[in-house]
């Protein structure tokens, strides 16, 4: 049985679609990237799952996860599934951990609040997390607060308290977009680690597609409020089955460096809200026929992908650099 | 020294200013005064001249004003505020049997203005709508209204038609009798200062809850009460603390108007009897007695505030 | 529109018609309108007053309304209503006149340490900080103590203290402005200090500077009330709000609120219509300013 299953999942909020229809399933221990522009609607997706939605959002659909489900779960059934099932880590740690209380507070306090343990034993925990993502002078660190820590530490701290609750999945939203590019290297090789040793399943936000590529197993791309394309992530590389995944490799600068902000693609990003007939992404495809324009695709198999494209078969193989997309 | 050594000397250092400062105002005051000193001493009663070569020598007339002044600060440091020539006694007698009645007042008021004042911020802040709406309204007009009004209003409906309350008195020396006989004047007295602490708190905790920090601690499975009170009430009490230590600081001189709406006999009440009498040297001692208690107050704020926030950088904190 | 009709609400004399103060809402401008039929009744309350306010009718001593008489009689048997208009005079003009005080001290004091910066600005800095030690009440009542009661001693003592509060605030508006590029342009073109800071800074912080006033305006109704309640400013048998009020006092004792309520009651809503808009024009301000 799957881990965590996404059916159907809509988010709108005051009325305005933000997600539409998305489904998919996250199998224990499996690493899953979703890729995707800003306003695609992949942190929305985060958040939905970790039932953390902005205020007048409404989430309609089935999140399933362990047997639970999400959408309709009371206060203390959500309450075990966040503490020892899902665990989150956020984009901004400078932001997601409170500045007036100790780094040994902000490790402690789950075990503290939710579990009953004592300081002595808490502590003890703490210090030995910390070290797992190999922070130096784990004891003294304790007494220290977030503003004394760099910010790739404080993302380790982050991570160290995501691993005190003994998750079974491991959700982080763009973990490494507010840090530096070295700093950014670090804690996706800890999170990778930490990931295979305890054998947990992972779901990893970010915009950097090939980033995604090279650390996860499965790969969704968002556009606009919907999945587009679903494949894994050695062949996604190989053999993208959509016009935007396709897009987003071609815009790659070159293999030996990456940049840190997706380069654009011709034509403004859709928003999920704004109302069109046929494909989302069609105003910007140099594949668009007339049915595009018409008719919605959905999400289909396409050799061993999804893809939501009529012309899904052909996509071809991007080149690196490609001087089609230099103007935008 | 570390660096917060260093901040509370550099606090105390400019708790000293500011006291040397004001002294010298109040002492200062009685030379101000247009005509003689001996004049303005004796409320233009008429002396006599073994009266008048008392006063001359207790306030060092011949001798120049700074060392009057100095002098003037040792006599303070031991007690001696000289005498009172309306009530006929040592000053510091009076204070004495007068200063009870006002560290009560005090004591009341602040607990009301922490108490209400952080209550109804948490509550409009946690009740969007009709709640928050109402506790804007009403702490609007509780920031527009004089305490003496409010005074008269508690007077008319719960001393005088309730008689809940007894309408005039500083009541016996039990807990209880301070208690029944300054509560009006402390819902006087605070009733401006809750409207200010509530809305500082409402501002503060709003924003506090919007913080990512409050959502971590969510999605860690920390239940919603333990979380807002963890995280959201224990930053807002950053801004709230200073905004009640402000709030206490001020009604230190607002004391004077309820003790005298209320016939409380207290040191506010003592300090306006001593003007309508014009006995000077009550005037001064009250006055120094309030305005020290003020600036220690205030500089009791500032170092709250540091000690509240660790992020504030001791070693350049300067606020 | 010009500073004055800013402040005092609704008069463009450029337009010779009503208009709205925009960016204060509808609560604001409703404040605004009520601040200026306060400041008209103040001017000309006892003009409009029906009756002399120390006319006495023993018999109508705590009397209830009669025609003529809308309001009724104080403890002493005079008429209600136009002691509260001829009161609103020293009620009113005199917290404005202390607010004005200070805002000019105020301002002339931050524009000048923003301008001059360096050691000026840290003399200044280091006056007004110990001023702040002195609540405005305590060094009014001393005020009364050495100069003798009345209105114009604690006056010129409010405006002292308060001074400090426009200062440090004009100060922190007025540093940005001097450090921003037009500054410079100006200079360069060989404009006089004064004229840059009278023609071209002062007009930049004087939204700013207009809330301030207002706020301070209220503040000093307050605390220039509570002097002539502790017996302290306005003398009997003239007539004044915080005078009523315990004058009324003794009224409630015996069952009588009616003259502390009233004069209560035109405090309370002259406090919040001038806090009101005082606090919508500095949201202003701040919003501008961002």
């Amino acid at each position: 049985m799957s881990l965590l299953t996404v059916d159907d999942l809509d988010v709108a909020i005051g009325g305005t679609p933000i997600l539409r229809s998305v489904s998919f399933a996250l199998e224990p221990g499996e690493a899953l990237g979703i890729v995707g522009e800003s306003g695609s609607g992949k942190s929305m997706t985060a958040r939905a799952i970790a039932r953390l939605l902005p205020r007048g959002a409404v989430a309609t659909g089935k999140i399933t996860f362990d047997g639970t489900e999400l959408l309709a779960a009371g206060t203390a059934d959500m309450r075990r599934v966040r503490d020892g099932g899902i665990s989150l880590v956020f984009q901004d740690p400078r932001a997601a951990i409170n500045p007036v209380r100790s780094i040994g507070d902000f490790l402690a306090e789950g075990l503290r609040t939710n579990r009953k343990i004592g300081k002595a034993e808490a502590r003890r925990r703490a210090v030995q997390v910390l070290e797992e993502v190999r922070i130096s002078r784990a004891e003294a660190r304790l007494a220290a607060y977030p503003h004394q820590l760099s910010g790739g530490l404080l993302q380790r701290v982050m991570i160290a308290a995501a691993l005190l609750s003994e998750p079974r999945l491991i959700l982080a939203d763009e973990p490494t977009t507010a840090l530096d590019v070295t700093t950014q290297a670090e804690i996706m090789a800890i999170l990778e680690e930490l990931r295979r040793e305890r054998g947990l399943a992972s779901i990893f936000i970010t915009h950097d597609l090939e980033l995604a590529a090279a650390t996860c197993d499965r790969i969704a791309v968002m556009y606009a409020g919907e999945l587009v394309e679903v494949q894994a992530a050695e062949t996604l590389l190989e053999r993208p089955h959509h016009p935007y995944t396709a897009a987003l490799l071609a815009a790659r600068p070159g293999m030996t460096e990456r940049v840190p902000r997706l380069p654009a693609i011709p034509g403004r990003p859709l928003a999920a809200g704004d109302p069109i007939e046929g494909c989302r992404f069609a105003p910007r495809c140099p594949l668009v026929i007339d049915r595009c324009r018409s008719e919605h695709p959905a999400l289909a198999p396409c050799e061993q992908s999804l893809s939501r494209c009529w012309r899904a078969a052909d996509v071809k193989v991007p080149e690196a650099g490609a001087e089609q997309l230099d103007h935008a | 020294m570390g660096p917060l050594g260093k901040y509370l000397l550099r606090s105390v250092i400019r708790l000293v200013i500011a006291l040397f400062v004001t002294s010298a105002i109040v002492f200062g005051a009685l030379y101000l005064a247009p005509g003689d000193p001996i004049s303005q001493l004796a409320g233009g009663r008429p002396l006599t001249p073994q009266q008048e070569k008392t006063l001359r020598a207790e306030y060092n007339l011949d001798r120049p004003l700074p060392e009057r002044y100095v002098d003037y600060l040792g006599d303070v440091l031991h007690g001696n505020f000289g005498t009172s020539i309306a009530f006929q006694q040592p000053v510091s007698e009076l204070i004495k049997s007068r200063i009870g009645t006002t560290i009560w007042l005090l004591i009341l008021t602040s607990i009301l203005i922490a108490v209400a004042g952080v209550g109804l911020g948490v509550l409009a802040a946690r009740r969007p709508g009709f709640i928050d709406d109402s506790v804007l309204i009403s702490t609007t007009i509780g920031l527009a209204t004089p305490s003496f009004v409010v005074a008269a209003v508690l007077i008319a409906v719960f001393a005088v038609d309730l008689g809940w309350f007894p309408i005039f008195g500083s009541g016996g020396s039990s807990v209880g009798s301070k208690v029944e006989h300054l509560t009006l004047p402390a819902i006087a007295l605070s009733l401006a200062s809750i409207g200010f602490v509530a809305r500082t708190g409402r501002t503060s905790l709003r924003v506090e809850q919007r913080r990512d920090y409050f959502n971590t601690a969510i999605s860690r499975g920390i239940p919603e009460r333990t979380a807002f009170r963890r995280h959201v009430l224990r930053n807002a009490m950053i801004p709230i603390s200073t905004a009640i230590g402000l709030s206490i600081a001020s009604i230190v001189v607002g004391t004077t108007v309820v003790e005298v709406a209320f016939g409380l006999n207290g040191l506010g009440s003592l300090l306006v009897q001593s003007v309508l009498r014009s006995d000077f040297p009550t005037v001064q001692a009250v006055s120094l007695i309030l305005v020290v208690t003020f600036v220690v107050v205030n500089t009791l704020v500032d170092i709250l505030y540091v000690l509240l926030d660790p992020r504030v950088e001791l070693g350049t904190a300067n606020r | 529109m010009s500073a004055n009709a800013e402040a005092l609400g609704t008069v463009s004399h450029r337009r010779r018609r009503l208009h709205a103060i925009r960016g204060i809402g509808v609560i604001g401008n409703v404040a605004a309108v009520v601040v200026v039929i306060l400041v008209v009744l103040a001017v000309i309350g006892p003009l409009i007053a029906p009756h002399d306010p120390n006319e006495v009718s023993f018999s109508a001593t705590y009397g209830g309304p009669t025609a003529g008489h809308p309001l009724g009689f104080d403890g002493t048997g005079r008429d209600l209503l136009s002691r509260l208009l001829v009161g609103a005079r020293s009620s009113l003009l005199g917290p404005l006149i202390v607010a004005l005080l200070a805002t000019l001290l105020g301002t002339t004091i931050a524009l000048a340490a923003a301008w001059f910066g360096g050691r000026f600005d840290a003399f200044m800095s280091m006056v007004l900080d110990i001023l702040f030690a002195i609540p405005g009440l305590l060094l009014a009542i001393l005020a009364v103590a050495v100069f003798g009661r009345g209105l114009t001693a604690p006056a010129i003592a409010l405006a002292v203290a308060y001074t400090p509060y426009t200062a440090r605030l004009v100060r922190s508006v007025s540093i940005a402005e001097v450090s921003s590029p037009y500054i410079a342009s100006l200079l360069v073109q060989g404009l006089s200090s004064l004229t840059i800071c009278r023609r071209h800074l002062f007009p930049n912080v004087r939204p700013t500077v207009v809330a301030q006033a207002i706020l301070s305006f209220s503040f000093a109704t307050i605390d220039l009330a509570a002097l002539s309640y502790l017996g302290l400013g306005v003398q009997p048998p003239s007539a004044n709000w915080g005078l009523m009020v315990s004058e009324g006092q003794q009224g409630i004792v015996q069952g009588h609120d009616a003259v502390a309520l009233w004069a209560g009651g035109a405090l309370v809503v002259s406090v919040l219509a001038i806090n009101v808009l005082g606090s919508r024009l500095m949201d202003r301000a701040e919003e501008r300013g961002r």
